[in-house]
């Protein structure tokens, strides 16, 4: 018993030690890796892209469901990017509200006869339109039945003629330049085929917006987009930089990512059968290129390019979590093949072990501790003094962690320039464990019990929309 | 035994000299961040006071009208103290550079002749010979932009620089300084160039004269395949269709990229000879995707004669291409009615 006790003990001391070894080693090539591509951006003239006859062509692929409140807006916002061959393909998959009509009327659009072969089955289209009037000739709207976020974005490949495809939120709002960015590592690669390249996703809640246009960045005023505001610096700043510089990339955000339309195609299209389905497709299309042996990268831009409403409230933030961790598992179990194996190099020694214990496992290792915590304090067998030690440890790794992050951020991009925002996200930083990560980690562990009792559902994600900047009232003397 | 001996580090000593030297680092991280905020908000400060000062001089230099070869710009003295301090002059160069890359003419000639006459070459050169390769590259950029030919010697050997952001700078600086002359390091590339490049190279050319001949088909028959990818974009672009026997000679080139360019330029150059040449590789092309590209460019510059073989094409196996097979179709007839109805 006692042999037992200790093996746990150490057991759960090396995947801590592992856990933050692994936090500072991607600290650490987060650092090369963002200095790398701040002394290349400052070399670099995007627009060249923007009006040259040999710019790749895109398609954007923006899926809707009961959208009707911002859609109008939000299309176009899309429309105002600045890139030439482009086509903007929205996928309203079966909303049950106005969606549809607005559209129809808003962009005088009517159905045309585009041919099209479906290489990936998906659920019926309905009618296709383009707009009568050429100011928005770019745009192409798809109705179909409705079947979920997978379905619609297949669609949109099976219909998207260009060589890349973007895939957003249509409630994303996208910085001007973002797409010259995005695909600038396709243009780039000669020996290692660029398959995928993902861009960071920024809180935008508190931001000012016009003409779905950013005008003003602000940190969130509310305490839990700003505790994302943090997570997601930390995230992209820190995790994916890292895993872009290895090569290791698993994940690219479904609300901002360019792929290959052919590697994507061939490698299948999004899986339905999945609510993590950006994450799967990233994996899938790493295998085919690693089965086939042909050399590839998924690629990372740090630019601050795309920007999305957070979840403000806690019912709508555990929605959120509990599918992304329904996602990950389901992601991790579909390609468990991988795991360990060393045919698929970093992908299957590096990549996937780290997703599936740091990932998956920690939120389990968690909740595990805690239950245990309180089982064993009260039986009044807990070492208060080792148990007070520890938890101190590893509640300062965590601000030392996110203090990194934030200096990262101060560091390069700089986005909260305004007096005193720094001063809260260090703040927040210091709350973060308290209020925000034991909600994440509840969140996720009802996602696993979500996900054994076999209940899939998407999870409705209720916005706020995007603020416009104050008008000024004319002094009524009132 | 083992298990033991790691229990040893969990003691709570061992966690309070972590707490300790965890805690120091957090003050470490947070004075960095206070200081790299003072630092980068008082450089911003400086530099917008510097470019305001600045600011005037450069309007009364851009405004002189053309100048004998020794005629020295008048330097204030306030302009003069501060340009002795290196950020004033780092800054003073950028504002150069940015002037230079959107205006030409005279107050383009001013810009060069104040940077020679103030010495900020040796700034650029300073950076040049730097073994730091985003200085290296800057430092290109810099003697590309202010345009001093005198030093390509120096650029030359770095268009083979094994760092791809030096190379591209260099090859890039020799196209500003001699462009289609400066592409005679073509001959001795060693690595490919990527996408990006040629997008850039090609539109430092866009407004030049396509080059002999002569140089083009060397360029058609370098072993570096991006080489041929660029020159077919080059004659596709220029439309250039005396180079045709050429490009249809490149559609049996080993490397796919050079065939789908080669294809692309064909699509802007058509002819009877084109259009035949497409329809034969096709039936020899074994990459889908390349048939699909062929059957596109078909569908823009065919004629009536190809549609036997599209609509023979109408009746393959591959859907994907049956269906590019009828729009082709659908295309050449839409044209040929709007001819109708144009006559």
């Amino acid at each position: 018993m006692e042999y037992l006790y200790h093996f746990f003990n150490s057991g759960l001391l090396v995947y801590a030690v592992c856990m933050l070894s692994c936090y500072i080693f991607l600290g650490t090539l987060a650092i090369a890796e963002a200095i790398t591509y701040l002394r290349k951006s400052k070399l670099t003239d995007y627009n060249l892209l923007a009006s040259s006859p040999f710019a790749p062509s895109v398609s954007i692929l923006a899926p809707a469901y009961n959208e009707g409140a911002n859609i109008v807006e939000n299309v176009r916002s899309l429309l105002n990017i600045y890139y030439n061959h482009l086509e903007l393909i929205i996928i309203n998959d079966g909303s049950k509200d106005d969606s549809m009509a607005k559209l129809i009327a808003a962009y005088q659009l009517e159905p045309v006869n585009i041919s099209y072969h479906p290489r990936i089955p998906t659920k019926k289209v309905k009618a296709i339109y383009k707009s009568t009037n050429s100011v928005f000739g770019k745009l192409v709207v798809i109705d179909k039945e409705n079947g979920g976020k997978a379905d619609a974005l297949n669609t949109g490949i099976n219909i998207a003629k260009h060589q890349y495809l973007v895939c957003i939120d249509v409630d994303c709002i996208l910085e001007q330049d973002a797409l010259l960015k995005l695909l600038k590592p396709f243009m780039e690669s000669t020996e290692k085929k660029v398959i995928a390249t993902g861009g960071v996703v920024r809180i935008a809640n508190s931001c000012l917006f016009e003409n779905g246009k950013l005008v003003e960045v602000n940190l969130p005023k509310q305490f839990l987009p700003r505790a994302q505001a943090l997570e997601y610096i930390r995230a992209f700043l820190l995790g994916r930089m890292a895993w872009s510089r290895l090569n290791g990339l698993l994940l690219i955000s479904g609300a901002f990512g360019a792929f290959d339309r052919k590697i994507a195609i061939e490698a299948g299209g999004y899986d339905h059968r999945t609510v993590g389905e950006d994450m799967e497709l990233v994996v899938r299309m790493r295998r085919y290129m690693a089965d086939r042996k042909l050399p590839y990268k998924v690629t990372f831009i740090p630019d601050p390019l795309c920007w999305t409403e957070a979840p403000a409230t806690y019912q709508i933030l555990g929605r959120q979590r509990n599918r992304w961790m329904r996602g990950t598992i389901e992601t991790l179990r579909m390609h468990r093949g991988l795991f360990f194996n060393p045919k698929y190099g970093l992908l299957g020694m590096l990549s996937y072990p780290y997703w599936f214990f740091f990932e998956f496992l920690a939120p389990v290792v968690e909740f595990t501790g805690f239950v245990l915590f309180v089982v064993l304090a009260l039986a009044g067998l807990i070492n208060w003094p080792f148990f007070l030690a520890l938890t101190g440890f590893i509640f300062i790794f965590g601000w030392l962690f996110s203090i990194f992050a934030i200096l990262m951020e101060v560091a390069t991009f700089n986005q909260y320039k305004k007096k005193g925002e720094v001063g809260k996200l260090i703040l927040t930083a210091i709350l973060e464990p308290f209020l925000f990560h034991p909600f994440v980690v509840w969140s996720s562990i009802r996602g696993i019990v979500d996900l054994v009792r076999k209940k899939n559902s998407w999870g409705e994600m209720t916005r706020q929309g995007f603020s416009a900047p104050p008008v000024a009232k004319p002094d009524t003397g009132a | 035994m083992v298990l033991l001996q790691i229990e040893a580090f969990t003691s709570p000593r061992f966690f309070y000299v972590a707490i300790g030297i965890t805690s120091g680092l957090i003050l470490v991280l947070v004075g960095c961040m206070l200081a790299l905020l003072l630092l980068k908000n008082a450089a911003q400060a400086r530099q917008l006071r510097l470019q305001y000062q600045f600011k005037d001089w450069l309007v009364g230099i851009l405004l002189e009208e053309a100048v004998e070869a020794g005629h020295a710009f008048d330097v204030p003295q306030d302009i003069a103290r501060l340009l002795k301090k290196g950020f004033a002059r780092r800054v003073l160069l950028q504002e150069l550079k940015s002037l230079k890359q959107s205006l030409s003419g005279q107050p383009g000639e001013n810009l060069e002749k104040l940077y020679r006459q103030l010495g900020l070459p040796e700034l650029s050169l300073r950076n040049l010979h730097s073994s730091q390769w985003h200085l290296k590259a800057k430092g290109i950029q810099d003697i590309a932009i202010m345009n001093v030919p005198e030093l390509m010697p120096e650029i030359y050997p770095l268009t083979n620089h094994r760092h791809p952001a030096v190379r591209m700078e260099a090859q890039i600086a020799m196209v500003f300084l001699q462009q289609y002359e400066g592409l005679h390091f073509f001959e001795e590339l060693a690595y490919p160039l990527t996408e990006w490049h040629q997008v850039k190279l090609l539109q430092l050319l866009a407004s030049q004269q396509i080059p002999s001949e002569e140089v083009i088909t060397r360029w058609l028959h370098s072993s570096n395949a991006s080489v041929v990818q660029f020159a077919l974009k080059l004659i596709g672009e220029q439309h250039a269709s005396n180079f045709q026997h050429e490009v249809i000679a490149c559609l049996s080139h080993p490397d796919e990229t050079v065939r789908r360019q080669a294809i692309s330029c064909l699509g802007e150059i058509p002819s009877g000879l084109a259009s035949t040449a497409l329809k034969k590789l096709f039936l020899t092309e074994a990459d889908k995707d390349l048939q699909m590209t062929i059957l596109t460019e078909l569908s823009k510059t065919g004629a009536p004669e190809d549609l036997p073989f599209l609509q023979e094409l109408q009746q393959n196996s591959d859907a994907d291409i049956r269906l590019a097979a009828d729009q082709a179709i659908r295309h050449l007839q839409t044209q040929a009615e709007a001819y109708q109805h144009l006559a």
